[in-house]
């Protein structure tokens, strides 16, 4: 009997070692994005990843289990942000997370995205780097979808106007 | 705009490349310990509580009825508590403790539980919170045997006799602050 369970044990960890090594760094990656700081989103995604340890028996019998993990993460990433005005923080151009290899362009889009409400904010980077469609950004943001898509269109807006205008100052 | 599209795209593809880079995941293992940790927590705590509400039911259930014995001294109350056993504890080491508590004179009563018992009363408890119920599975409720002290004052006594025995993994009473079988 303890053999079993030893057994099962070890392939439950298994799964999850692989889980963690795949969808790590792509959902920490994109919570950087949105929360502006590589270190809340590592510490975000690794609360998410310790919540599915915890019921990892039922999750990982689901088709996805990483689309769980995503959604918590990103509960929690949008907790954080209103708890401790992450926003304000992101909208410091002296911050110390600004990273060396960006392109000019990224450049001007990340300070372009932090002047972005977070719904917007979420919403781009959920369609435009984890490449989600419109329904399942609504459903994982609770959300009705033409909700979704006015903040894309405003965000659009807004983006748009903001790296026209750096591209003119810059010329 | 699909120029806009694409230069979103493009910039927020190199913003995650750089993110990625910097990134520095934990060793997946220290994130199953901590899970491990905290699910362990969990489960204390609700065996805790569940001996808590036990005892708290008795004490009201073996309270005297008011305007009884006023002014009684309340040093020999009542009291439920409970031998949790580990969970490689073998039927006989499970046996030996029913019988010292049952051979006990300051035992009034004996009842054992067992994990599958114990998670249907967990499930009861907290049938409210279903996700609670579900990260909890049948096998990590503890075994247990459950027994009424006539008198609370004896739960030191009894906890000392039975924490030496094999298969021990903690006494608890509702009457007493939570204390390890080792400390």
């Amino acid at each position: 009997m303890t053999t079993i369970a030893a057994a099962a044990g070890r392939v439950m960890q298994r799964d999850f070692d692989d889980c963690y090594a795949v969808h790590f760094r792509p959902i920490a990656g994109q919570l950087a994005v949105y929360l502006g700081s590589v270190e809340d989103a590592q510490e975000v995604a690794q609360e998410a990843f310790t919540r599915a340890w915890v019921r990892w028996g039922r999750i990982s019998r689901y088709e996805d289990p990483a689309a769980w993990v995503r959604r918590v993460a990103w509960n929690l990433a949008t907790g954080r942000l209103r708890r401790m005005r992450i926003a304000w923080r992101h909208r410091n151009t002296e911050r110390v997370e600004t990273v060396a290899g960006p392109g000019p362009d990224a450049v001007a889009l990340r300070d372009a995205l932090a002047r972005l409400p977070d719904n917007q904010r979420r919403a781009v980077v959920l369609h435009y780097l984890a490449g989600l469609p419109v329904a399942e950004i609504a459903d994982l943001c609770r959300a009705r979808e033409g909700a979704v898509r006015t903040w894309l269109y405003r965000a659009r807006l807004t983006l748009a106007r903001h790296l026209n205008d750096e591209v003119t100052d810059n010329a | 705009m699909p120029d806009l599209d694409d230069r979103l795209r493009a910039g927020l593809i190199d913003l995650d490349r750089a993110a990625r880079e910097r990134v520095r995941p934990a060793d997946s293992r220290e994130v199953a310990a901590a899970g491990r940790r905290r699910r362990l927590a969990f489960v204390t705590a609700g065996a805790v509580l569940v001996t808590a509400l036990a005892g708290g039911l008795a004490s009201l259930w073996l309270a005297p009825a008011p305007g009884g014995e006023r002014g009684a001294a309340p040093a020999c109350a009542p009291a439920e508590a409970t031998a949790f056993l580990r969970g490689d504890v073998t039927p006989q080491q499970s046996q030996l403790v029913g019988d010292t508590l049952r051979d006990s004179a300051k035992v009034s009563s004996v009842t054992h539980e067992s994990s599958e018992e114990a998670y249907e009363r967990f499930k009861e408890l907290t049938r409210d919170s279903p996700d609670v119920v579900n990260s909890v599975k049948p096998d990590a409720l503890p075994e247990s045997w459950r027994f009424t002290l006539a008198c609370s004052g004896d739960f030191a006594a009894v906890q000392a006799q039975l924490v030496p025995l094999s298969g021990i993994d903690d006494v608890v009473c509702a009457c007493e602050p939570r204390r390890s079988p080792s400390g």
